[in-house]
């Protein structure tokens, strides 16, 4: 079996099948482990690449468990508490959720007693939920409508989630919660599923409600988290292979035969898993000649996620934060109106005339400070911007973007951040797309709204190329640490069945 | 045939006017994003 992409979901997919007796081979095209979810040092400081937290450690667990493996040798977990700081200078407003459900509500009285109590019984509501949805929707194929069928009969509950589906993300937090300031921390989780609040599944508001079973980051940085299973596949005799970067899937008969790398080497295999973009394993690497014209206009129909750029700063002090992740606390609103006004029209964020760069975040040398020079800091930035830039490209945009983001920060956050940034860089769209080779910098993926959720989504196995297998973020249940690291573990299962 | 026809239509119809009464105008957005993703969907099962 070989595997393109050394990602989470085709390691994860790789490990399973290894476990089970496969021969695997793990290419990844880069000499670096796990894409997305990957540090890489620079001047000293270890920035992580993309993704920087852990939500959902029970998909670990999972894994682990169905390797017989223990999880914290591999990966180490450090507990992360709070969760989010939110943070409006202009307002002299800042408040941080701890992840005791009862710990934020306490936070939430503070701003409205009527949404604290709002928040316990969305809590007692949908915690149950949460955890019937993950045990019978997280692990599980959901290929056709009869895989739908059986999910809803093994798990009957999920009837009464079915209406988050044709609702807003937006309309459910506004139907809980009144306060505006609550609203706005409820409501920035849509853009995991690639879209403001207005134009989201009203399920993604459960997400809020997911953070507080905890979060995590693993020491080292979170390149540990790739590098674990990666070392866990290798345990069980496994191989991964650097540098390999495969350009073409062979295809006889719709049937994958292997692999062809950049060098013209041929790896034949019985089975192919694609663990990269599903649209270009299907549209560049299959190509239309393989692929029936109904399935050709499917894949080429998907909508591709939301670029993330990302922005790396060192810094020579401790920066004036409360939590891991911080945000600028920002209404429902101006996050549709940034939707609408900017981002489709490839446009940069502003408020009078002067760019407000909008994004999350993250101060993993706060956890774990073996990731910075001693004394010094590492904070990475994961904003929201277009891939094609009106007028501009990334690349001559690339520092003004910086400059922007850093003023954006100074005047929200952390005032007189730029005196202290010793070492800047960023990763544009348009470097994700050279360096990961995800299409326009996606890195969540295809997009993941209601016509692209479960039966809708790139399945797991190839429904018009036998012997292929997908997963990674484009494939169910969808993108994020854990949904990828579930997809890992639903093609592994699949491929298991199959060739038992 | 014909009573088949009726079917669909009477539900597509039923649904329609259900989405039309329940729908606030801060929904059409939401709606329309629906609507224009609806024909594609059907492709996308086979992939």
């Amino acid at each position: 079996m070989v595997v393109v992409g050394g990602g989470i979901g085709g390691l994860t997919a790789a490990a399973l099948c290894q476990k089970a007796g496969m021969k695997t081979l793990v290419l990844e095209q880069s000499e670096r482990i796990g894409g997305c979810c990957s540090t890489f040092e620079a001047e000293g400081f270890h920035f992580d690449v993309g993704a920087s937290v852990v939500e959902m450690p029970g998909a670990f667990e999972e894994l682990f468990r169905r390797l017989g493996l223990d999880r914290e040798k591999y990966i180490p977990f450090i507990p992360v508490d709070p969760i989010y700081d939110y943070c409006d200078n202009t307002r002299r407003m800042r408040f941080s959720y701890p992840t005791s459900v009862e710990g934020t509500a306490e936070v939430i009285a503070q701003l409205s007693p009527e949404d604290a109590k709002a928040f316990l019984d969305f809590a007692k509501k949908f915690t149950p939920i949460i955890s019937g949805l993950v045990d019978s929707f997280f692990y599980v194929p959901c290929m056709s409508f009869l895989d739908a069928i059986k999910l809803v009969i093994r798990y009957p509950q999920m009837i009464k989630v079915l209406p988050m589906f044709v609702t807003t993300h937006q309309k459910v937090v506004a139907k809980y919660f009144k306060n505006e300031d609550v609203q706005a921390s409820m409501a920035f989780q849509s853009f995991y599923g690639g879209m403001p609040p207005d134009l989201c599944a009203g399920l993604y508001a459960i997400i809020g409600l997911l953070e507080h079973e905890g979060i995590f980051y693993p020491k080292g940085g979170m390149i540990q988290i790739p590098a674990g299973i990666q070392r866990a596949l290798e345990d069980l005799g496994g191989e991964t292979r650097f540098g390999a970067r495969a350009v073409r899937v062979m295809v006889e008969n719709r049937t994958a035969k292997g692999v062809e790398l950049w060098d013209g080497t041929e790896i034949t295999a019985g089975c192919v898993v694609g663990a990269i973009n599903a649209k270009k394993m299907y549209m560049e690497m299959i190509g239309r000649e393989h692929l029936p014209w109904h399935v050709w206009r499917g894949i080429n129909s998907m909508v591709l996620s939301m670029p993330c750029p990302m922005i790396y700063l060192g810094v020579d002090y401790e920066p004036p934060l409360n939590a891991h992740h911080t945000l600028n606390l920002t209404s429902p609103q101006v996050m549709n109106d940034y939707w609408s006004e900017y981002y489709l029209r490839g446009k940069i964020y502003e408020v009078n005339g002067r760019p407000e760069i909008m994004g999350l975040i993250s101060w993993a040398s706060r956890i774990d400070p073996s990731l910075a020079p001693e004394g010094k800091h590492v904070l990475t930035h994961m904003g929201l911007a277009p891939y094609n830039l009106a007028g501009n490209d990334w690349d001559r945009f690339k520092e003004r973007y910086i400059d922007d983001a850093i003023s954006t920060m100074e005047r929200n956050i952390i005032p007189d951040l730029s005196k202290h940034v010793v070492y800047r860089g960023m990763a544009t769209p348009l470097d994700l797309e050279r360096m990961l080779l995800h299409p326009a910098g996606a890195v969540y993926g295809i997009q993941t709204d209601i016509s692209h959720m479960a039966v809708f989504r790139p399945a797991n196995r190839s429904k018009a190329i036998k012997n292929l297998y997908l997963a990674g973020a484009s494939t169910h249940p969808g993108g994020g640490i854990p949904g990828v690291l579930a997809g890992g573990i639903i093609t592994g299962g699949l491929i298991q069945r199959d060739y038992a | 045939m014909k009573t088949k026809v009726l079917m669909i239509v009477g539900v597509a119809g039923g649904v329609a006017a259900w989405l039309a009464a329940t729908t606030k105008p801060s929904d059409w957005r939401y709606a329309k994003q629906l609507v224009t993703q609806l024909p594609k969907m059907p492709f996308r099962y086979f992939v």
